[in-house]
């Protein structure tokens, strides 16, 4: 008996003992990077700041922006993408997985920021650099809740102290549940970040953000809120910095040529590499036999901006195909390139926000004339419709808002706009519902409902 | 396990005898004992046969031996006087013979022993050992090798519907190789892997059903390639008693199969064995497609009706319909639809043909025995050109190295040729009952096909699609007999599977100016087990004895994906461009390419594990068993990689006990209770820690970012099972059975959730659920009528199973979903629980689908909001019923199985009774609203979904859900045994022939095609949610077949 307890325990030895265990249960995942590899230096950190950059571009490149263009009133019903219908159909609901994919890419960039703030002491890193690549990511990471919170929620102002539901504010990474954030809790805390980076941003830094990129977005935030004097002064600083120059000609989206750039998608031609894809998918006719885009203009609009006198964005932004015929329709020209910039913030929007920001604050009229008519003599090919200087607010006013619409086209700006004016009362519907029915709100995703997050109403805009 | 007669709990004193026995007889082999008395025999059975491997002790003395390969035995060097003589086998009841040995007198003593008629007696496979079946104190159901061949399946498993009570098979579809999903005591994972662990001879097998993805609607089955004439039997271990000792990966329940080794019957001879099958294959049944002129019909009455309402009612419409005369899909006008009428349904299938061969040859003999075994198969589906063709050789042999040092090998190596088509979402019958409509023509009237719409036909024809599995489960085993109470055991298993699919297209199909496009896809898996155990008897009194079993394992289990470098432009491919024909059959295709596996990233996972396990058993009566099983993987990281899983199982033999002990009636009660925990962790590799990707750039800059958020937590899922259950056998075992009761609490539960995206990832693996699973179970097998000429034995089983989730971490019902399915999570009910907006009724007075929103009000707009939980895919109950019937020479036996309390989703029902599409409908759309105060099944004929108050025409509601509730008539076999003098006469010692049926009715009221579905799956938590749910699933086959197998 004893000689084989002994035998046993032996035996137990050698199983337990002959075994390096820890290193044969550590299996490397293939094809990919653990942290140790992926994140070494500080050159790892600015490649995952600009993994935030590729994803932000992502979110621009159009598709966010068909929502915005598509529940305002320029355009006509999708074609054929059921998704699309749904957002100008105003009936969203928690399967949209075109809504679902923006909102999911713009809380990816979130994330990234998030991480990059959590772990960019993993790496050695100049102090100065540490601190721009901090205030990068943080810029980046306001930017996407603004833009997430004006599709998500009721415009600022819909309640009087903006107590009404906004989108979750995420500051970390943490895996968690939450409940969304109030509206003014949100643009509290996208202004609070971008006043902050504003202050060490550069004033130049490559395509990347900068201390006018900040203040810019600052401005457009501003102008949301119906906050005129900040969003005038806001945009007035980067217009007068100098650093952006009006261009003459309507290729604003044209890769490479846009000076008036503050902030936006670029895409690398040499790489093959277009950050404007679902602007061209979307709308580009020019290289079709048989142009039938899926998002086209409403006629009205179209015929809106051929009345005018001079203007010539009409022919040059625009062109009506098969009239009169059963398959009639007019088709988007802003968009008919092979690689596209795309600006975000820039001096034409700058110098509409300021125009309008000084006319409903009363304070500059000739700064805003002077805005318009800048604007104007490039949409009507010379001065003939230049405003007067002596125009009133009441004149400024109508101007300005027509020039938004028509010169914004398409790139997202519509709805937006159009919820803020519902906000200021001078407007009540958007297409023969209320500027504020629900479904002018877009769904979330299905995955988004937990016990504490609640979803947004639908439809209701029948 | 290679081996039966190491013991692991059998009765110890017999154990005992059995192994001094044997190592009598060895020693017997080497010495000559020259003795004054001996006693000698033969041990026959009851057809007179030689029994070999008897033990035969003289009680109170140490003299013990075995019977030789011919049944004799001889005992010498015995002092005279009265001896009793004990001859013991499994099998057989015990033996005890007395008997007077004189001065100087060889006695001899022959002895017939009588088969166990107790099957409580036999031995069961209980994972690295052996147990006797009575001792058991865990929950395991046995099936033997007759049990799993008595009837063609697809692949092995699907024989054990109806079989085993709390085993839920959902049979898989009519495309050859088809696995079924198998499901023990219900589900206790949700995104982990929910199929028990399959066990082949001591190695848990490659089982991966989604090493090629969801192609052409159908999911690999790793399975396919196991030959059911292979397998000795089956063990099902369903509690924590029993899967304990694989506690790492048994939450689902586990798989033991154990293959066939030496030869069954005459010792020492060699013996043949050789069976064969062939017969067809139809479909169970065809869908009700429209033809032309219905179609049309159909057509035109929604066009026409959707001209007149948007008169009155534009506001309903998304869109504005076509004015004028109906335009057929395909651009086809009346006159051009009119003119074809296809069946496309007949073009996709056909009468299958299988035939199936298999031979063997073994040998048991004194120090050695092997069994060597071929097989062919050839499984033809009705699915026109699909077949499953299975080409193997497996042997297997043990041989003492010497008295003490056995050797034993496992060998298979399988071809399986799968020759493919496109079936379900992807085409084939899939297409017959969608979107090939009877208006469109095969070919053209030039000869070439038609493609202006769907033709799978086309498809079928120019596609070129092969699979080719070639598999080799192998092992080698020694044991070490240390004594006669101690036993070593060392196995090395060798798990290989490479699955190679070649798909060719030629240029009309894939319409570019290639000639055609050659790709082929390797890939491997490599899978090694290690193991060692060591076993040790002892008595701590008289009636107080145990065995303890304490082992190790290790796994490694690596996949690679194959691709061809190209050494003229350095590139990695998997394809030729402008090639004339598939690999498989243009070899030279290749010439210039050099196949590697080191190209891609591949995966793998292992797995560590320490084991040991007591059994202790008090005079034969009562019985404890505690295991303890601690296992890694390197699915897991650092904090949680171990984990560790107990159990205690007990047993209470009653009928032992004095008060039962001379019942007339009561042959046999024990009760058995058990508790303990199960884990497991089939979930993709490597989920718990960060990893990085550095795929794509912005501004010609290199990007890093983030591709898993670690979960450094990640751990083991653990089930909590109670199971406790009576055992009976009354009337001297006339009836035997078991009812049983289990409690299942499975927590942390892996879940693979699609988190709220404002975390800014998609999916996340995480401990997040709870689910509870209990159940009863009953099974009875009486034998009514036993007589010389006619015997009777039914068997009956039923299982009722109970399945909640009880918490998924405060996430939505959304954040798992069960693939395309519609199947959710949802705290409070099953997993697999149909999520769906409820539909209420046809409005008589508009035709319009009316639905209840979540208050229950009745509403015309569709809105996912409105979803609630409404059915559930698994069902209440299952079970089957088998009796045997046998006359002189004939036999007779049939098995019904059936599945009650569950729902199927007819998904694809949809499209093919909702808004009219390009879709074919099925004829049950007649029953339509067509004017006002119509009250009708099916809304108004629409092509808009807005009269669905829908922005979508796929919109799902439980109008397409159906009660599941089956009785089939699975198998209905005849068979006749040949008499033996004939046989006799011609040498040989069996030969039976019969013919078989298989899914020969059922009784249900599923409107569809077939209420038991096992879906193509998307991944495991699809496959754990959405079993019954069809998508244009072809149904299973119903087959006819004549058998033969001879045995000499």
């Amino acid at each position: 008996m004893k000689k084989h307890i002994t035998k046993f325990a032996l035996l137990g030895v050698l199983l337990i003992s002959g075994t390096a265990c820890e290193d044969f249960l550590d299996v490397k995942p293939e094809g990919v990077l653990l942290e140790g590899e992926a994140i070494e230096n500080a050159d790892d950190m600015r490649e995952v700041l600009n993994s935030i950059y590729d994803v932000t571009a992502n979110v621009y490149n159009g598709r966010m922006q068909a929502f915005g263009t598509l529940l305002g009133d320029n355009m006509a019903r999708p074609r054929s993408s059921t998704f699309l219908q749904e957002v100008y159909g105003r009936n969203t609901n928690i399967f949209n997985s075109d809504v679902s994919a923006v909102y999911l890419d713009a809380y990816r960039a979130v994330y990234r920021a998030n991480w990059l703030i959590e772990n960019i002491d993993l790496v050695e890193i100049d102090a100065a650099e540490r601190q721009r690549i901090l205030d990068e990511a943080r810029f980046l990471r306001a930017l996407m809740h603004y833009e997430m919170v004006r599709y998500f929620a009721q415009p600022y102002g819909f309640t009087a102290d903006n107590s009404h539901m906004g989108i979750v504010v995420k500051t970390r990474t943490e895996r968690e549940l939450l409940p969304r954030n109030t509206v003014a809790e949100v643009y509290n805390f996208v202004i609070n970040e971008l006043k902050d980076v504003s202050t060490r941003l550069p004033n130049t830094n490559g395509i990347y953000a900068t201390r006018y990129a900040a203040l810019g977005a600052l401005a457009d935030v501003h102008f949301q809120m119906n906050s005129f004097t900040m969003a005038a002064a806001y945009a007035d600083t980067v217009i007068e910095s100098g650093n952006y120059s009006m261009i003459a000609g309507f290729n604003r989206f044209e890769a490479g040529t846009n000076t008036e750039i503050v902030f936006g998608g670029y895409s690398f031609p040499s790489l093959n590499d277009n950050r404007g894809g679902s602007f061209g998918g979307f709308y580009r006719w020019d290289n079709q036999p048989n142009p039938n885009p899926e998002l086209t203009m409403d006629k009205s609009f179209y015929t809106l901006v051929e009345s005018g006198a001079d203007d010539l964005r009409d022919s040059v932004w625009m062109a009506l195909i098969n009239e009169d015929a059963p398959n009639e329709i007019v088709v988007n020209s802003k968009f008919n390139y092979d690689f596209m910039d795309v600006p975000i913030i820039h001096l034409t929007k700058l110098k509409l926000i300021r125009a309008e920001a000084l006319a409903m604050s009363g304070t500059d009229l000739p700064t805003a004339i002077q805005d318009i008519n800048d604007i104007r003599e490039r949409a009507y090919g010379g001065q003939t419709q230049n405003l007067d200087p002596a125009a009133g607010v009441t004149d400024v006013l109508t101007a300005v808002r027509y020039e938004r619409r028509v010169e914004l086209m398409c790139e997202g700006d519509r709805g937006h706009e159009l919820k803020r004016l519902g906000v200021l009362g001078e407007i009540q519907t958007i297409r023969g519902a209320d500027w504020d029915c629900p479904g002018q709100v877009l769904q979330f995703p299905a995955v988004e409902r937990s016990s504490v997050f609640v979803l947004n109403e639908e439809g209701g805009c029948n | 396990m290679l081996f039966l007669e190491i013991p692991q709990k059998l009765n110890l004193s017999s154990m005992k005898q059995l192994y001094s026995a044997l190592t009598a007889v060895l020693l017997g082999i080497f010495t000559t004992q020259v003795g004054a008395q001996s006693i000698k025999g033969v041990v026959t059975d009851e057809n007179s046969e030689t029994l070999p491997s008897v033990a035969v002790v003289v009680e109170g003395t140490d003299k013990a031996v075995t019977t030789g390969f011919n049944g004799a035995y001889e005992i010498s060097g015995l002092e005279p006087g009265d001896y009793v003589l004990t001859f013991e086998t499994l099998g057989y009841q015990k033996n005890e013979s007395a008997v007077t040995v004189r001065a100087g007198q060889d006695v001899t003593l022959n002895v017939q022993m009588e088969p166990s008629e107790n099957e409580l007696d036999e031995v069961v496979i209980v994972g690295y050992g052996v147990q006797r079946k009575r001792e058991v104190t865990g929950s395991i159901v046995s099936l033997e090798s007759r049990q799993l061949t008595d009837m063609p399946t697809p692949s092995f498993e699907t024989a054990i519907q109806g079989k085993a009570p709390g085993v839920q098979v959902t049979t898989g579809s009519g495309i050859a190789g088809s696995g079924s999903v198998v499901r023990i005591r219900g589900i206790a994972s949700i995104s982990a892997g929910g199929d028990p662990l399959y066990v082949v001879d001591g190695i848990p097998i490659t089982q991966d059903y989604f090493l090629k993805g969801n192609s052409g609607a159908m999911n690999n089955n790793p399975l396919a390639s196991l030959n059911p004439e292979d397998i000795e039997s089956v063990e099902i271990l369903k509690d924590a008693a029993a899967t304990a000792i694989y506690g790492s990966r048994g939450a689902n329940g586990v798989i033991l199969i154990t293959t066939k080794r030496g030869a069954q019957g005459r010792q020492g001879e060699m013996v043949y064995e050789f069976s064969t099958r062939v017969g067809v294959s139809e479909p169970t049944a065809l869908p009700n497609m429209l033809s032309t002129e219905e179609y049309i019909q159909m057509y035109e009455e929604a066009w026409y009706n959707d001209q007149a309402l948007y008169l009155t009612n534009p506001e309903l419409f998304s869109t504005p319909p076509p004015t004028g005369e109906p335009v057929f899909p395909g651009g086809l006008s009346l006159a051009e639809a009119r003119s074809v009428d296809t069946d496309w349904a007949d073009e996709m299938t056909r009468l299958g043909v299988n035939q199936q061969y298999d031979f063997a040859v073994g040998q048991n003999k004194e120090g050695f025995n092997y069994r060597v075994g071929l097989t062919y198969d050839n499984q033809q589906s009705y699915l026109t050109q699909n077949n499953y063709e299975r080409l193997g050789v497996r042997a297997n042999g043990d041989i003492n190295l010497t008295k003490k040092i056995k050797l034993g090998i496992t060998s298979s190596v399988m071809q399986g040729v799968n020759n493919r088509v496109d079936e379900g979402w992807s085409g084939g019958l899939g297409a017959a009952m969608s979107t090939a409509l009877p208006i469109y023509p095969i070919y053209n009237p030039d000869g070439t096909y038609f493609s202006g719409g769907n033709n799978p036909v086309r498809l079928r024809d120019l596609k070129d699609w092969q699979q080719r599995e070639l598999r080799s489960i192998n092992s080698l085993s020694l044991s070490y007999d240390v004594s006669d109470n101690l036993f070593l055991n060392a196995t090395g298993s060798y798990d290989f599977m490479q699955l190679v699919e070649d798909i060719y297209e030629p240029q009309e199909l894939i319409g570019t100016t290639h000639a055609g496009v050659a790709r082929r896809f390797p890939l491997q898996v490599r899978n090694w087990n290690v193991n060692a155990t060591a076993t040790y008897l002892f008595s701590a009194a008289e009636g107080h004895d145990f065995t303890v079993l304490v082992g190790t394992e290790f796994q490694e289990r690596r996949q690679v994906n194959g691709n061809y470098f190209n050494p003229v432009d350095s590139s990695f491919t998997n394809e030729v461009t402008d090639a004339t024909g598939p690999f498989n059959t243009n070899p030279e295709l290749l010439n210039d390419l050099e196949l590697t596996y080191d190209n891609n990233p591949g995966s793998g996972n292992t797995f560590a594990s320490f084991f040991g396990r007591v059994n202790y058993s008090i005079h034969d009566k009562y019985m404890i068993q505690a295991v303890v099983r601690s296992d890694a993987s390197s699915n897991f990281g650092p904090q949680n990689r171990w984990g560790v899983f107990p159990s205690i199982g007990t047993g209470w033999i009653m009928s032992e006990e004095a008060f039962l002990a001379d019942n007339d009636v009561v042959s046999f009660m024990k009760l058995r209770a058990s508790y303990g925990i199960s884990g497991n962790a089939a979930i993709p590799n490597n989920q718990w820690r960060a990893t990085y990707g550095q795929n794509g750039n912005y501004f010609g800059q290199p990007i890093t970012y983030q591709l898993i958020r670690e979960n450094p937590t990640l751990k083991w899922e653990e089930s909590r099972i109670f199971d406790a259950a009576l055992e009976y056998g009354f009337l001297d075992d006339r009836i035997t059975g078991e009812i049983a009761y289990y409690h299942k609490y499975t927590t942390d539960a892996l879940l693979s959730v699609s988190l709220p995206r404002y975390q800014g990832f998609d999916n996340f693996w995480d401990n997040l659920g709870e689910i509870l699973n209990t159940g009863v179970e009953f099974s009875i097998t009486a034998r009514p009528v036993v007589t010389r000429d006619f015997t009777w034995r039914v068997d009956f089983n039923a299982a009722y199973n109970y399945n909640e989730i009880t918490s998924i971490g405060g996430y939505s019902e959304d954040a798992v979903s069960g693939g395309t399915n519609d199947t959710r999570v949802v705290v409070g009910q099953p997993v697999g629980t149909n999520f769906l907006v409820r539909f209420s009724h046809v409005d008589p007075a508009t035709g319009r689908p009316v639905y209840l929103d979540i208050d229950g009000a009745e509403t015309y707009d569709w809105t996912p909001d409105d979803r609630v939980p409404v059915g559930k895919v698994l069902p209440d109950a299952v079970g089957g019923l088998t009796n045997s019937f046998t006359y002189k020479n004939w036999d007779l036996s049939f098995l019904f199985v059936y599945s009650f309390g569950g729902q199927v989703y007819d998904s694809s029902s949809k499209r093919q009774l909702g808004v009219v599409t390009d879709w074919n409908m099925r004829t049950e759309i007649f029953d339509r609203w067509r004017e006002p105060g119509d009250v009708a099944m099916y809304p108004r004929l629409t092509r808009d979904p807005g009269i669905y108050g829908s922005n979508t025409p796929w919109i799902n509601t439980d109008m397409w859900l159906h009660d599941a509730d089956y009785v089939r008539l699975r198998n209905l076999t005849i068979g006749y045994n040949l008499p033996k003098e004939l046989l006799n006469k011609w040498g040989i010692d069996r030969c039976r022939i019969s013919v078989i049926g298989t899914n020969l009715f059922v009784l249900t009221n599923y409107p569809g095609l077939d209420p038991e579905i096992a879906r193509d799956f998307e991944n495991a938590t699809d496959r754990n949610m959405s079993v019954n749910i069809t998508y244009l699933t072809p149904p299973q086959e119903r087959t006819y077949s004549l058998a033969l197998n001879i045995n000499f």
